[in-house]
């Protein structure tokens, strides 16, 4: 007599194989006790058996061995008839003429993209270019630094002094024009006569190969500027300063060139 | 043994190598090779062939839905992706083409011009003069196999597929829910069903 437990059964699974180990010996152990749900299991087996023998096929009809060349036929003519295969018998002979299409395109393709690199690529400039020059012309010369003593005070230590240095405008006129007297009221007006006693493009005379006036006045301006800056009011009026040295610290190349 | 002989061990055939062969049969027969076209038909016409005989129990309808489910395999051949076995794929077109022809045929009210005897006389039925000549083991082989036919018959496609594709084909419930686009569990219970009604049409009278 059927039980609960036998309704929960997968006796089908069971005959096919398809338990796992532990559901397997579960059902295993149920059929050894359980007549009913055994001769269902016995049944379906029987059943497959029943069925497997009944499905005896005869020897294959001789048809089938033509199936392939029929099926490998209808698909050649399936694709011949296709819009694929229309296409590719269009552009058969074509082949030459897409390898030339194919190669003056990427030629155009090619200048286009060298084109576009060239207009808006990054440009590479070097130190020596028309452009790194005019750019360096545009820009400050530099830093002039002056070491200087003042000669009133005698143990007084050499200061350093920093003039700034715009480049003057290239008009021509201060062009070995040096003023005779220094009354200038502010550094800045100071620092802009020692501007113009540069040549126009920027470069500096040194000393040594300036003329005598163009020297001392020079040397006026730079002590001037120093007493400015140092704010040392012993020779904020009278004093003068020692020039040792001056030098430019400057982003340009310069070169030193007698007058 | 000869000394010095040394046997070397056969490799056995894996999954992977027969995913592998499958795969590789089928990207030469999408790229166009006709001999590995041919070489897929042959492989599987008689597998093809005979399921569709199952399902549908007529040799000429076997033949030519064989021949579908082949044009078939190869219209979606691109379609294949290795998810399952070449066979499993095919097996599931097999079915597909041959409950769209028993649709098409129960439309044009064919079914019941399909006699049983019919299906028996293709499976090796012997000639009526002929008969007298067997033995009878043979003639009730015969009579038991009518039975079984009959009521495969008289069982809805899909159960009648679930049985085939089990019974006979011997695939598992996960090949068959594969093949037949089901889960596990339809499987399962659609095999049920379908035991059920053949036990209670072949039970004795």
């Amino acid at each position: 007599m059927k039980t609960e437990a036998c309704r929960n059964q997968d006796l089908g699974a069971f005959v096919d194989g398809e338990l796992s180990g532990a559901a397997r010996l579960r059902v295993s152990q149920h059929l050894a006790s359980c007549e009913a749900c055994a001769a269902t299991a016995d049944a379906l087996a029987l059943l497959g058996e029943d069925v497997r023998s009944a499905a005896a096929v005869p020897a294959a009809p001789p048809e089938l061995e033509g199936l392939a060349g029929g099926v490998i036929s209808r698909v050649r003519a399936e694709r011949a008839q296709s819009w694929r295969g229309f296409v590719d018998r269009l552009v058969d002979d074509w082949h030459y003429a897409l390898v030339g299409a194919g190669a003056i395109t990427a030629a155009f393709v090619s200048i286009g993209i060298v084109s576009v690199m060239l207009e808006f690529g990054p440009r590479p400039e070097r130190d020596d270019s028309l452009a790194a020059l005019i750019a360096n012309l545009n820009s400050p010369a530099g830093t002039l630094f002056v070491e200087a003593t003042p000669i009133s005070g005698k143990d007084r230590d050499p200061i350093l002094m920093q003039v700034g240095n715009d480049l003057p405008d290239s008009d021509g006129a201060t062009s070995g024009a040096v003023p005779v007297v220094l009354r200038y009221a502010s550094e800045q007006e100071l620092v802009g006569a020692l501007s113009d006693a540069m040549t126009p493009d920027g470069r500096l005379l040194e000393l040594h190969s300036m003329s005598e006036q163009q020297r001392r006045y020079t040397e006026g301006l730079l002590d001037t500027i120093g007493r400015l800056r140092s704010g040392q009011t012993a020779f904020s009026s009278t004093g003068s300063l020692n020039v040792h040295s001056l030098w430019l610290v400057t982003n340009t190349g310069v070169t030193a060139k007698g007058i | 043994m000869a000394v010095g002989a040394s046997v070397k061990p056969l490799r056995a055939l894996t999954w992977p190598d027969a995913a592998s062969a499958d795969w590789a049969l089928v990207q030469q027969c999408a790229a166009g090779d006709e001999s590995a076209c041919t070489r897929l038909v042959t492989d599987h016409q008689r597998m093809v062939y005979q399921l569709a005989l199952h399902l549908l129990g007529d040799p000429q309808e076997a033949l030519d839905v064989s021949q579908e489910v082949f044009l078939r395999v190869f219209r979606t051949l691109s379609q294949f992706r290795g998810q399952s076995t070449l066979r499993t794929w095919i097996y599931r077109i097999v079915v597909n083409q041959a409950s769209n022809r028993q649709r098409w045929w129960r439309r044009r009210r064919r079914a019941q011009q399909v006699a049983l005897d019919d299906h028996t006389a293709a499976h090796g039925e012997l000639a009526e003069g002929r008969a007298f000549a067997q033995p009878d083991s043979v003639l009730q082989q015969q009579e038991a196999a009518r039975r079984v036919w009959g009521a495969l018959d008289a069982l809805p496609f899909d159960q009648r597929a679930v049985v085939v594709l089990r019974e006979i084909d011997g695939l598992s419930y996960e090949e068959i829910a594969v093949s037949l686009g089901v889960a596990v569990g339809t499987v399962k219970s659609r095999l049920a069903r379908a035991r059920e009604s053949l036990r209670l049409a072949l039970r004795p009278a």
